[in-house]
């Protein structure tokens, strides 16, 4: 109801540092975008829940 | 088929086939750079057999399983935007198939000693085989047959030496385990129910039909990477797991609350870890499957849930609150890996094997979780409406072991709220629902 934004999923081909986690290029060292990995620009994708919905449903017993 | 008083034997046997694509398009972009054809083909054959004994205060089961599967993976990274004018149409293809033979007999048995104590004990013993064969090659001016070209390019052709192949790995390993539980269970009256439990799991080792055998370390020190590296590289190690309950069950003030309290505590050995990263084999970039046992990991955690009705009565007019709150305390103790950057500099090294369980978390596993659900119940026009709305909330949690900026979720709530009415009437239009 609050339309809440939330991430349930992602996807990370940037090299990271092994400790922090941080984002690093191919020599090691912390670089804003693009820092190395996989693909041309290198890929960071994350996948949100839901957004607000109204739903009716009806059903039928027989 | 029932073949003596108390004796029942249960024969279940499933065949299955399936077979799906996946193009991912990880860039998201209109351009052919890390784009991910794939194809997963499974076939499974298992077959089981039960016999179950009721008699008395005794009762238990035994049987034996068998499985049969084959698991086919294959898909190109399509980078053609990498050095297009030398390697045009640039394609690292991976074709693995990994095949399962696992067999286990078990049997579990139950003694009541009276009305309130009850015992039970089982075991199983697993027998699980595993056979991979992975095949990767680069290939210029398109990707593998199994996926067909996307124009201006076909079907690649190899490019490098030993045309292309940059990693063909067979390997085969057998992993056996017995895995005992038991239990004990007490109701002092119809209210209350309290139960003790203890269980061992196992989850067989493998290879990971993604991984790259020219990226093994020098696993043993010896000074070169040999067909032992490759093969520890290559294969994970059985994930076996150690797990304890305490729990109470029951209903209070003349069953208006009913509610339950879990505590558990879970210690692994040899987590199994999946993951994937980009890599690059012999200059060209390619897509590496990594997956490892972390060393040791403990998860203990507490569940309180319920339900109570706070005004109302059970077949008229009520408002009803249920409840659900979680705490789990997950760590990593040991989380041996491969490094290749300095803890404290941060500049490259020479590669390096580190513990690094003080930096990692397990995935997907948030400190606390908790929901409130309040709902009112009443007749209505002589059919029956239901109004009810839900609060929830999970603290923040990691989607991969190491912390991953812009990724990771923190703490959050939702609010969810239905309208449902079920009209008069055994049969008819049953329920029309609003949710939002």
């Amino acid at each position: 109801m609050t339309d809440k934004q939330y991430k349930t999923s992602g996807y990370n081909f940037l090299f990271q540092n092994p400790y922090t986690g941080e984002f690093i290029n191919t020599a090691g060292v912390p670089g804003p975008s693009p820092v190395g990995g996989l693909g041309r620009d290198g890929v960071l994708s994350a996948f949100y829940g839901n957004p607000r919905q109204i739903l009716f449903t009806v059903g039928y017993k027989y | 088929m029932r073949i003596a008083d108390g004796l029942v034997v249960k024969s279940i046997t499933a065949l299955r086939r399936d077979k799906s694509g996946t193009p991912i398009d990880f860039d998201a972009l209109p351009a052919i750079d890390f784009d991910v054809p794939a194809i997963y083909e499974n076939k499974q054959f298992s077959q089981e057999f039960q016999l179950a004994y009721d008699r008395g205060p005794l009762s238990g089961i035994i049987g034996a399983y068998y499985l049969d599967a084959k698991a086919l993976t294959a898909f190109d990274v399509r980078l053609y935007t990498f050095l297009p004018t030398v390697l045009p149409g640039f394609t690292a293809t991976t074709n693995s198939d990994v095949d399962t033979k696992t067999w286990a007999i078990f049997g579990d048995f139950s003694f009541e000693f009276s009305d309130q104590f009850s015992a039970s004990v089982g075991g199983r013993y697993t027998n699980d085989k595993r056979k991979a064969q992975i095949l990767r090659q680069s290939r210029v001016r398109g990707g593998s047959p199994d996926f067909g070209g996307i124009p201006p390019f076909g079907v690649g052709t190899g490019f490098g030496a030993n045309n292309g192949i940059t990693s063909d790995f067979e390997g085969k390993r057998t992993d056996t385990a017995f895995t005992p539980r038991a239990s004990v269970s007490f109701k002092p009256n119809d209210n209350h129910h309290v139960y003790a439990s203890y269980s061992q799991g196992f989850k067989g080792g493998g290879f990971d039909p993604r991984g790259q055998s020219t990226q093994a370390p020098d696993e043993d020190g010896d000074g070169d990477r040999d067909a032992a590296d490759i093969y520890e590289y290559m294969a994970f190690d059985p994930e076996k797991v150690t797990s304890y309950e305490l729990g109470w069950k029951g209903s209070l003030l003349d069953k208006r609350v009913f509610a339950g309290v879990a505590l558990f505590n879970a210690n692994y050995k040899d987590m199994q870890i999946p993951a994937s990263v980009g890599c690059v084999i012999g200059g060209l970039p390619n897509f590496c499957g990594l997956t490892s046992n972390a060393g040791k990991a403990r998860i203990r955690g507490a569940e309180f849930e319920g339900n109570a009705r706070l005004f109302g009565n059970p077949r008229g007019p009520r408002v009803n609150f249920a409840w659900t709150l979680g705490y789990l305390d997950g760590k990593f103790k040991e989380f041996r890996t491969f490094v290749a950057i300095d803890r404290e500099t941060g500049l490259l090294i020479p590669i390096v094997e580190v513990d690094v369980a003080d930096d990692r978390k397990i995935q997907n596993t948030p400190k606390w979780t908790a929901s409130g659900t309040l709902s009112h119940v009443r007749p209505l026009a002589g059919g029956t409406l239901n109004l009810s709305s839900t609060l929830s909330y999970r603290s923040k949690s990691q989607q991969f072991e190491i912390r991953t900026p812009a990724i990771d979720q923190k703490g959050f709530s939702l609010l969810d709220a239905s309208a449902v009415y079920d009209l008069p009437g055994a049969t008819g239009p049953l329920v029309s629902t609003a949710r939002i």
